[in-house]
């Protein structure tokens, strides 16, 4: 369990971006913390994984001394440093001290991106990029898997590797985003943050689901199954095409 | 007469990686192109050949001819990569003051357009303490107070919440038909029934080209994202002609 008490956060010479946040993160789940832009989603991933410190209040990580948090960055290249694909997916493994190798093929299999292995991080496109920051975290295997906008830039291709991964990782993983779609389809419960600070807490479905919540109204789109559900009055609302599909061949 | 046009563009890095191969495209006056593909296909390397600023990039060689009988704006993927002052005011004068404009109609300029694009709140802001959705809507800004004839917006909704979405999406259909576009996007889900034609680009070639109807179904088996309902009449075997092409 990650929790968040009554954290507050300022920038020195900014906005105020948390006053008394206090949130629950469950171990082993994938968590998305959904808000629109500015809403503090990134600062409060870069809490977790230590790199600022909260102006008040406390982060603590039951069961773990020192758990290690892998961050995926928002802008990819801010995360790439090394001259080739898979040296950059090698760097964490090796300085946790895992088997390599085995850890860097695993990584670059799950999301689909051998074939740039020996290529230069920095001549990719913005997907590719951001499929190689995640790769580069998901090989050193850390007790927290942190992701900021992981979804952006990926093509349906990498956005289902992409959740395939997530949704068999025995690992807890916050992902950070404003793609309801993406936290439909993969995340077990989601943490909804607005300018006023927490919003809604809770399963997936219960939250993204509740026709009395207006996402909208906080900058957020409800998920696309869900307006294709409502639309005709399907319940519950699919979370793939194919589950759409059945539905529609299944009606008398 | 076209407003621009590429011919037989190739691309490649250093390492011989044929990233874009003989491309020939052309855009006309007031066209919307949706320039879809999946990561990687070379959509960003074609939007920034067409703005005419692949040429010097370092670690590329390009080959091939453009012409162009207008002027092009580039909005970047990263939009904090166009921004080059401290200030959101100073930054959009910048392509203003390089065209020697008079300093009281570089401010005229910029109120018009900010209120076009609900801006106007941002002009006095420091660029650091812009959100990512405000970032693009600066950077926007920065480019159509040149008033340019065309266009290229990369990857521009990817990053934006629905709120800041929607700004972009009101510009986009404000400049329609004024102002050729083309919109670099992986996810066609918004702009597929408000283009005037659509080409998908697959591992640096275009693999086809035409109204967003008759390219549906290489859309889908490109792995562009859909509309929901388009994806689900598409799986139902339902013909391009018909299907839904809105999330409605």
């Amino acid at each position: 369990m990650i929790e968040i008490r009554n954290i507050g956060f300022e920038f020195e010479d900014g906005p105020t971006v948390f006053e008394d946040l206090s949130v629950s993160l469950e171990s082993g789940q994938t968590v998305a913390v959904l808000g629109a832009n500015g809403t503090g989603k990134t600062t409060l991933l870069r809490l977790l994984a230590g790199l600022i410190e909260p102006t008040s209040g406390e982060i603590r990580v039951s069961g773990e001394d020192d758990p290690a948090v892998g961050l995926a960055p928002e802008t990819p290249a801010d995360g790439l440093f090394a001259q080739s694909v898979e040296s950059e997916v090698a760097f964490f493994p090796t300085n946790r001290g895992l088997s390599v190798d085995e850890r860097v093929q695993d990584a670059l299999d799950q999301l689909n991106i051998e074939h740039l292995a020996e290529r230069d991080p920095y001549s990719l496109s913005e997907g590719e990029k951001r499929l190689v920051t995640i790769a580069a975290v998901l090989s050193g295997n850390p007790d927290v898997v942190a992701l900021d906008e992981p979804t952006s830039g990926l093509d349906m291709s990498g956005l289902d590797r992409l959740g395939d991964r997530i949704k068999r990782i025995k690992r807890t993983v916050v992902l950070v985003t404003h793609d309801t779609d993406f936290a439909w389809r993969y995340a077990d419960s989601v943490v909804v943050l607005s300018d006023a600070g927490l919003e809604r807490q809770g399963p997936t479905e219960a939250v993204l689901n509740d026709p009395e919540f207006g996402l909208e109204a906080i900058g957020l789109p409800t998920p696309r199954p869900v307006v294709w559900a409502r639309e005709r009055g399907v319940e519950p609302a699919p979370t793939t095409v194919s589950e759409a599909v059945s539905f529609l061949e299944d009606e008398p | 007469m076209s407003v621009i046009t590429v011919e037989e563009l190739t691309v490649r890095a250093t390492d011989e990686t044929t990233l874009v191969r003989d491309v020939s495209l052309s855009i006309e006056w007031g066209e919307t192109v949706l320039l879809a593909g999946p990561s990687g296909s070379g959509k960003t390397l074609l939007g920034t050949a067409i703005a005419g600023l692949l040429a010097d990039q370092p670690g590329l060689s390009v080959t091939g001819q453009r012409t162009r009988d207008g002027n092009v704006g580039l909005l970047m993927q990263n939009p904090r990569r166009q921004l080059v002052r401290e200030r959101v005011r100073a930054d959009v004068a910048f392509g203003l003051e390089n065209q020697g404009l008079e300093p009281a109609r570089i401010q005229d300029r910029i109120e018009t357009w900010a209120e076009e694009l609900s801006a106007t709140g941002l002009l006095d802001r420091k660029i650091d303490s812009l959100s990512r959705g405000e970032t693009t809507l600066v950077a926007l800004l920065g480019a159509l107070v040149t008033d340019p004839d065309l266009m290229v917006l990369d990857e521009p909704l990817a990053p934006l919440d629905d709120r800041n979405r929607r700004l972009v999406i009101e510009a986009i259909e404000a400049l329609q038909g004024e102002t050729a576009l083309l919109v670099a996007e992986h996810d066609a889900t918004t702009l597929l029934s408000s283009v005037d034609r659509v080409v998908l680009l697959e591992a640096g070639r275009i693999d086809a080209s035409g109204p967003p109807r008759e390219v549906l179904q290489p859309l889908n088996d490109a792995g562009v994202k859909l509309p929901f309902a388009t994806d689900v009449a598409l799986a139902q075997g339902e013909s391009p002609d018909s299907v839904p092409i809105t999330e409605e």
